[in-house]
């Protein structure tokens, strides 16, 4: 039987941390590399989220706390809970990718991944639930959100699951935009209050029905494929950096508005709401945090409404939202 | 007949904003967030730029006064509008009423 690390023991040397990197907003250190996060190259950096691995497949202390989300399959089983576990932090669990412990204050993940899987299959709930919820207890808002980068300015795609926020990223990569985050964006404020958009996962995930994309993005040699399984998924290659926020694009496919793209408007807190990837977490700092980056958002950002239901294809789309996205980013430059 | 809050309330009345309430300026209203309970309330602009004025006045004459100076409006009217406005958060549990000294 392998050993398995104490709560709160040192990594074994083969466990030492060897890798670094950036995303999220957060540093992070740890003993294996997170695929689509980019690595950060240097001197080891302070106040890093420390990533530790543990050898069992399933954590020995099997304690409950207060359920605060719980995802079901159409047949009633648990696929993924999350749980407060008071001063033990708090546990993500999913069946087919294992266990995630982040300590209270977002400083230490602990990883227990479901025997026999690779790297990027695991790794997908550390990148769409760990990351995300430390970076929440770490201050930083967290939308539920695609994000490229034009004109040295992030503009978010937030909709719901299925709305086409990857499709559309992916498009927009293809048109040489790089991709600043998948489906998850960190947003905190900058030293003169304005919301900065930080790099999170490029780990693209396709629906099979947009295979075709990922084959693309890979031909074009902007991204390598990493496997697939209900989903396509690809690393698109993309140089990096926290820049400013510049709208967000609310993507429906009812209809809301006449032709593809609406009006641009002054975000509310309901449509931040509506965006906010971390509902769960209800704490004090983490409430009074996310209400200062919500203000600055509708302060310096615009939302602009999106009918993915129109009827013009995804290319087509997103040829028409990098025109809009390069005359928003060319006014905020004058 | 005024809400019982506002029966207790006086230009010389001092009031701050408890620590369980927090509140941020967005751009088209203010938005009041009772920590306690998780509740979320809105405030137009004037009444935002009101409760703002409050956390740098105590005493609700002396922030309709610089209110009133500020945007050149006459100062009892504007008291009354904070007295108003001071009751309604009082009564919500956004505002308390600072002890005498």
């Amino acid at each position: 039987m392998t050993p398995q690390l104490a709560a709160d023991a040192e990594p074994s040397p083969e466990r030492q941390d060897v890798w670094q990197g950036e995303g999220f907003g957060l540093m992070l250190r740890g003993s294996y590399p997170v695929l689509g996060i980019a690595e950060h190259e240097g001197d080891e950096v302070a106040d890093a989220t420390r990533l530790l691995l543990d050898d069992a497949s399933t954590p020995a202390d099997a304690r409950g706390g207060e359920r605060l989300r719980e995802v079901r399959y159409a047949d009633g089983r648990v696929a993924m809970a999350i749980d407060d576990r008071g001063g033990l932090g708090l546990r993500i669990t999913a069946a087919e990718f294992g266990a995630h412990e982040i300590s209270r204050d977002g400083r230490t993940i602990r990883s227990w991944p479901a025997a026999g899987l690779p790297a990027w299959r695991w790794q997908r709930l550390l990148i769409g639930q760990a990351l995300p919820l430390a970076a929440a207890l770490r201050g930083l808002e967290v939308l539920h959100a695609s994000a490229v980068m034009v004109g040295g300015t992030a503009f978010a795609f937030a909709g719901e699951s299925g709305a086409g926020k990857s499709s559309l990223a992916a498009q927009l990569v293809l048109r040489g935009n790089p991709l600043l985050a998948e489906d998850v964006l960190a947003v905190s404020l900058d030293a003169n209050g304005r919301p900065q958009a930080h790099p999170g996962s490029v780990a693209l995930s396709l629906r099979r029905e947009d295979a075709g994309l990922a084959e693309r993005l890979v031909r074009n040699g902007v991204a390598t494929a990493t496997g697939s399984d209900e989903k396509e998924h690809v690393l698109v290659s993309s140089s990096q950096r926290s820049v400013p926020l510049g709208a967000v694009y609310l993507l429906s496919r009812k209809g809301a508005v006449e032709g593809p793209i609406g009006e641009a408007r002054v975000p509310t807190l309901l449509d931040l709401m509506r965006c906010a990837y971390v509902r769960y977490l209800g704490t004090q700092s983490r409430l009074t945090a996310q209400l200062s980056v919500q203000a600055a958002i509708t302060q310096h950002c615009s939302i602009v409404p999106v009918n993915v239901g129109s009827g013009l294809s995804s290319e087509l789309l997103a040829g028409e939202l990098e025109a809009h996205m390069t005359s928003i980013a060319s006014a905020r430059r004058q | 007949m005024l809400p019982k809050a506002q029966q207790t309330l006086s230009p010389m009345t001092a009031v701050q904003v408890p620590a369980h309430v927090v509140f941020r300026a967005f751009a088209a209203e203010t938005i009041v967030l009772n920590l306690q309970t998780g509740t979320y309330h809105g405030l137009n602009p004037t009444a935002g730029r009101m409760l703002q004025t409050l956390q740098q006045h105590e005493v609700i004459a002396d922030a309709a006064s610089a209110i009133a100076a500020l945007y050149g409006q006459d100062q009892e009217l504007v008291q009354s509008d904070l007295l108003t406005l001071c009751s309604g958060l009082v009564e919500r549990g956004l505002l308390a009423v600072k002890p005498d000294a």
